[in-house]
């Protein structure tokens, strides 16, 4: 696990990505991320709830409800066009970020 | 079951309304996939739900992630019962203005332009410091509740066992109710307080000529008796708005006021002097009776029984009050 500090200011980085690469409904991120970080990425439903919120506020992302067999429909969200542009902007910026933190904290980006 | 329901309410119920229905659907969509995960196609208990509350966390702090970052004046904590205040500061002083103005206008309807623009002042001076001093008011309230490190211990200590239950419908009290009617109270202290020799009869000769009291005015006691009912009656209103709902601890404590104020009322109205004790000759003297007279005798039985009937009334309406409360406490 990671600092929870460092966390925050990267989740609406992740979910973008995720939701990049598929439409996935809340829970499903939760896991997805777990899974793709091998669990060294946890990210709280209670945390990740809310910034999605906060993206589809900014327009970012949109959603749809879907219905299922069993159980209440579920909220899928979904990539929007300026979320894809916002998505190139901040992964640039991250690595930009990654190498400036590692220049100066003595190491090389790999 | 009922314990999701209560924590979805509990975090809904902190968020402007455009957003609730789909949080609210979103919310338990994903407590279901969290339970579903942990039970694994087992039986679901009031264990596991519990687990998934606590690990979802307290849902004051839920509700403020979905608002966003502490960038106000007045929090989530406090907002609502800022606007609620001020709802009752402004519509309290407001019809305050009003009422004067026209009591003002039915007294001395010669000089209506007059009164008309100290109205317009006294709204505009009255009703933008009811704001400000409401404001400012819940402003230092946020700002020292927010750094209480009591507050956030408490916060710390939620638990999924302490929610609320939900309000039935029935029996919810609507916030204006009580807003529109500390309003009328506050008006009718006012008017009561400054314009009391006005309550008796008014007498027209070519126009207004003077009113002959009902009460006492040398007797300072008898208006703080009206005064003293319209009290009672926002302390009812404000435990209404604190309740919110019909419950037998808000009739019963409706009940006690009621009691309270009824022997207060008691003991004044028989205390020495409470009504004008010159009421009829006053009467005879602005020529509106003659003294023997069939009409003079009628007026002085409805007189001197008007105290035995005001009391009636009163018990009669605060019986009633307590009975509606009951009923609405019992209604499915």
């Amino acid at each position: 696990m990671f600092n929870r500090e460092l966390v925050k200011g990267s989740t609406s980085l992740l979910i973008l990505q995720l939701l990049d690469d598929r439409d996935m409904y809340g829970y499903e991120l939760v896991k997805e991320m777990d899974r793709r970080s091998k669990s060294h990425f946890q990210v709280k439903e209670g945390t990740l709830y809310p910034a999605l919120h906060k993206l589809e506020k900014q327009g970012y992302i949109s959603y749809y409800w879907q219905d299922r067999e069993k159980g209440p429909a579920r909220k899928y969200y979904k990539i929007t066009v300026d979320g894809q542009e916002i998505l190139k902007e901040r992964t640039s910026e991250w690595h930009r970020y990654v190498q400036v933190m590692n220049n100066l904290i003595g190491k090389k980006e790999t | 079951m009922e314990m999701i329901d209560r924590y979805i309410y509990a975090v809904t119920q902190k968020l402007p309304h455009s957003q609730r229905k789909d949080i609210a659907a979103e919310l338990r969509g994903l407590i279901e996939d969290m339970l579903e995960e942990r039970v694994q196609g087992g039986n679901i208990t009031d264990k596991e739900v519990e687990e998934v509350l606590l690990e979802l966390g307290n849902p004051s702090h839920l509700a403020q992630k979905y608002r966003g970052t502490k960038n106000y004046l007045i929090g989530p904590e406090f907002y609502y019962s800022y606007i609620l205040v001020l709802k009752i500061a402004l519509i309290s002083t407001a019809s305050v203005i009003f009422g004067v103005f026209i009591i003002q206008t039915i007294i001395d309807p010669v000089s209506i332009l007059q009164h008309f623009i100290e109205c317009i002042v006294s709204l505009v001076t009255a009703l933008p410091s009811a704001f400000g001093w409401t404001t400012f008011g819940f402003a230092i309230a946020d700002y020292y509740g927010g750094l209480n490190p009591k507050v956030l211990k408490t916060g710390n200590e939620w638990h999924p066992s302490k929610l609320a239950p939900i309000p039935d419908k029935n029996r919810q009290i609507k916030q204006y109710e009580p807003i529109i009617n500390i309003s009328v109270y506050t008006l009718l202290i006012a008017i009561f307080a400054f314009s009391n020799n006005y309550f008796g009869i008014w007498i027209f000769h070519e126009g207004f000529s003077g009113v002959v009291p009902f009460l006492n005015l040398e007797q300072y006691h008898s208006y703080l008796f009206l005064i003293l009912i319209f009290g009672f009656g926002i302390i009812k209103e404000c435990l209404k708005l604190v309740y919110g709902k019909w419950t037998i601890m808000l009739v019963t404590y409706m009940a006690l006021v009621n009691l309270i104020s009824l022997i207060a009322v008691l003991i004044m109205v028989n205390g020495p002097a409470f009504w004008n004790p010159n009421f009829m000759f006053e009467l005879t003297q602005a020529d509106l009776l003659t003294k023997g007279s069939e009409a003079y005798k009628t007026i002085r039985i409805i007189w001197e029984q008007s105290t035995l009937w005001i009391l009636v009334l009163l018990a009669i309406g605060l019986v009633w009050d307590v009975v509606y409360g009951l009923i609405k406490v019992t209604k499915k």
